[in-house]
């Protein structure tokens, strides 16, 4: 009975770390390449959980259809805002980053208009459960937890072996030391909006049969994922990976032996304590 | 040649910037009059409050703008307004003690804690920063909505009791019965706030925070204990907004956690860019023309949102000095003339 309810609480613990994992995931990459904390990241996911919505209950299109369709919408409408808004005042970071506070809560209350106040629901794809050394787990969150493990071992890859992921390294490193190399700036920040939104929207599209959707959703995702990476190192994406697996352990041993009221202070005070002891987190480079 | 030229130089700014303060003194003087005029001819309540929350929303925005001037990204501002509203009602409806020692006590709980999260955290660059500040108002938000004593719970804390009355020489006695009386101490409050703002603008502190923003690590090198001034400006301010907080708790009557989340830092956020941070000036011109817009959309949140956030992607985009820097960039689109040219033009946008 112990062991089983330890390795349920375990269980627990990687599901919600991969949903945290999925979350912080762009928003490390875009600090990480851009350094720019882009706030409307929490829009995004947002945007995404209601494409799940719209394109599987409202058009009834296949769940494993509207996944790339949800995805490529989003990822464009980043392609869009980075040319549109982003590029302009790209120098800038205080005004990058009000701007995306901006972006955020515009869209947010534009959701509010456009989808209405009533929650959403999307129905599960995936039924049953899954039973692991006596801990159960429902089909629908593992997987989210092996999506969240692909995608975290995919971006690496796509960073570290690619010529693309090379280009994006080089830009984070020096831009314009990129730029004489003959690498795009603006092609980099393009490439780097159209992932970084695309994984909020794979996020948002994954979690949408496990959560309630609502426009506010977004603003709490950011929070989130924001003591994700700075816990992890801002810009590190094995340390975000690392970091979401131990908030989500956290809040899962916290909420099964303490209560779900005092963890939420609990990760926070961790974060803040491990930040003035390691202010670059995890596995932060410190830079200028 | 060049010493003269050298000699003419600050010579010439000092007689600019010492010409400005003289008409804003003087704007700022009709300005007062003018409010403090109001309440005798506008007898209508709603106009008063919404002045009186263009009033503590001012509070808010200016040391908000303060902070952000240390160079310190504050996604925290809701916290320590909150910790001075919940603080006072606390003190006055458990402890007992008077509104006009609570207010205080509250500002002072909240420079405490200021520093106590400022001392620790100031040292952090930028964004973390700001992960931390919106991390603790989260987490107090979620205090006050578990501990239903003594934090009332999610449904916030009700009747709260109004200032106690109060004897004031030549003014008869203020019992906070009508609007207008909290129009006045408001507006007193307000105009506190501004001033030792100012003060701290314009004294040694405000060049050390010129000195830290524009580049920290040279501040560092010349001598400038950077920690404590930071700890100083961000406990100052937060202390100060706090008291607005208090006031606020005591004005309407009724506080909820609902109050203080996130929204109202990013309201003064947008107050504060939208009217152009560069000076108290913008701050105050952004608070007071967007809070009246908003009246537009009063009960239609989103709708407010909408129009504050569009606004705020306009300026960044097309306006980065924000509204007060409107008549200069217009002048200096028409006539065509470069920055360079405008500088020395005395009669140019001040």
């Amino acid at each position: 009975m112990e062991l089983n309810e330890f390795i349920q609480v375990v269980v627990n613990a990687i599901s919600i770390g991969a949903v945290y994992a999925l979350l912080a995931l762009g928003l490390t990459l875009l600090f990480g390449i851009m350094d720019i904390l882009f706030f409307a990241h929490g829009a995004m996911y947002m945007l995404g959980a209601y494409a799940a919505f719209y394109l599987c209950t409202k058009l009834e299109l296949n769940y494993f259809l509207s996944i790339p369709i949800g995805i490529a919408i989003i990822g464009l409408l980043g392609v869009v805002m980075e040319k549109g808004l982003f590029r302009p005042i790209r120098k800038d970071h205080v005004a990058v980053i009000f701007l995306a506070i901006g972006l955020n809560w515009f869209l947010e209350s534009a959701g509010y208009i456009v989808f209405g106040l009533r929650p959403k629901q999307v129905d599960s794809v995936f039924t049953g459960q899954l039973n692991v050394w006596g801990a159960i787990i429902s089909w629908e969150r593992a997987v989210v937890v092996i999506i969240g493990l692909l995608a975290v071992v995919c971006l690496y890859f796509f960073l570290m072996k690619t010529r693309w992921g090379l280009g994006m390294r080089a830009f984070a490193e020096d831009p314009s030391a990129a730029e004489l190399q003959g690498i795009s700036n603006d092609t980099v920040c393009s490439l780097g909006f159209l992932i970084g939104c695309g994984l909020a929207a794979l996020a948002g599209l994954l979690v949408a049969p496990i959560f309630i959707i609502t426009p506010t959703m977004g603003s709490h995702a950011v929070l989130i994922s924001l003591l994700v990476i700075g816990l992890g190192g801002l810009g590190s994406i094995p340390g975000a990976l690392i970091s979401a697996f131990i908030i989500g352990i956290i809040e899962s041993f916290g909420t099964s032996y303490l209560g779900a009221d005092i963890t939420w202070g609990m990760i926070f005070i961790f974060v803040v304590i491990f930040l003035i002891i390691r202010p670059t987190g995890l596995m932060g480079v410190e830079r200028e | 040649m060049t010493t003269e030229q050298q000699r003419k130089e600050p010579e010439s700014k000092t007689r600019v910037t010492a010409g400005a303060p003289q008409q804003s003194m003087i704007f700022f003087g009709v300005a007062l009059v003018l409010l403090c005029l109001l309440p005798l001819g506008v007898r209508n309540e709603y106009y008063l409050h919404v002045l009186i929350a263009i009033f503590y929303h001012i509070i808010y925005a200016t040391t908000y703008r303060f902070i952000l001037r240390t160079g310190q990204f504050h996604f925290g501002a809701h916290a320590f307004i909150g910790i001075g509203a919940y603080a006072s009602v606390l003190l006055v409806m458990k402890a007992g003690l008077s509104f006009w020692v609570a207010m205080p006590a509250a500002g002072i709980i909240a420079a405490v804690f200021a520093v106590l999260i400022g001392y620790p955290t100031l040292r952090l660059k930028g964004i973390y920063f700001a992960i931390i500040t919106w991390g603790f108002a989260d987490t107090l938000r979620f205090i006050y909505m578990r501990f239903k004593e003594p934090f009332g719970g999610p449904l916030g804390i009700f009747s709260i009791p109004a200032p106690d009355p109060i004897t004031i020489p030549f003014f008869g006695k203020i019992d906070f019965s009508q609007k207008s009386h909290y129009y006045f101490l408001a507006l007193f409050m307000m105009m506190v706030v501004l001033y030792i703002l100012h003060r701290m603008e314009k004294s040694r502190f405000g060049l050390i925070f010129g000195a830290i923003r524009e580049g920290d690590q040279l501040a560092k090198a010349v001598g400038i204990n950077i920690m404590s001034y930071k700890v100083l400006a961000f406990a100052v301010c937060s202390g100060l907004a706090a008291t607005a907080g208090s006031f606020y708790a005591h004005y309407t009557y009724y506080i909820s956690p609902l109050d203080f989340s996130v929204l109202l830092t990013i309201y003064l956020a947008i107050y504060t860019i939208v009217g152009g941070q560069d000076r108290y000036s913008g701050v105050i011109f952004g608070t007071v023309i967007l809070m009246l817009a908003g009246e537009i959309f009063a009960g239609y949140s989103h709708y407010q949102l909408l129009m504050y956030s569009g606004f705020l992607i306009l300026v960044l985009l097309f306006l980065p000095g924000g509204m007060v820097s409107l008549p200069g960039t217009l002048n200096q689109f028409f006539t065509r003339t470069g920055p360079k040219q405008l500088e020395d033009n005395k009669y140019g946008p001040a």
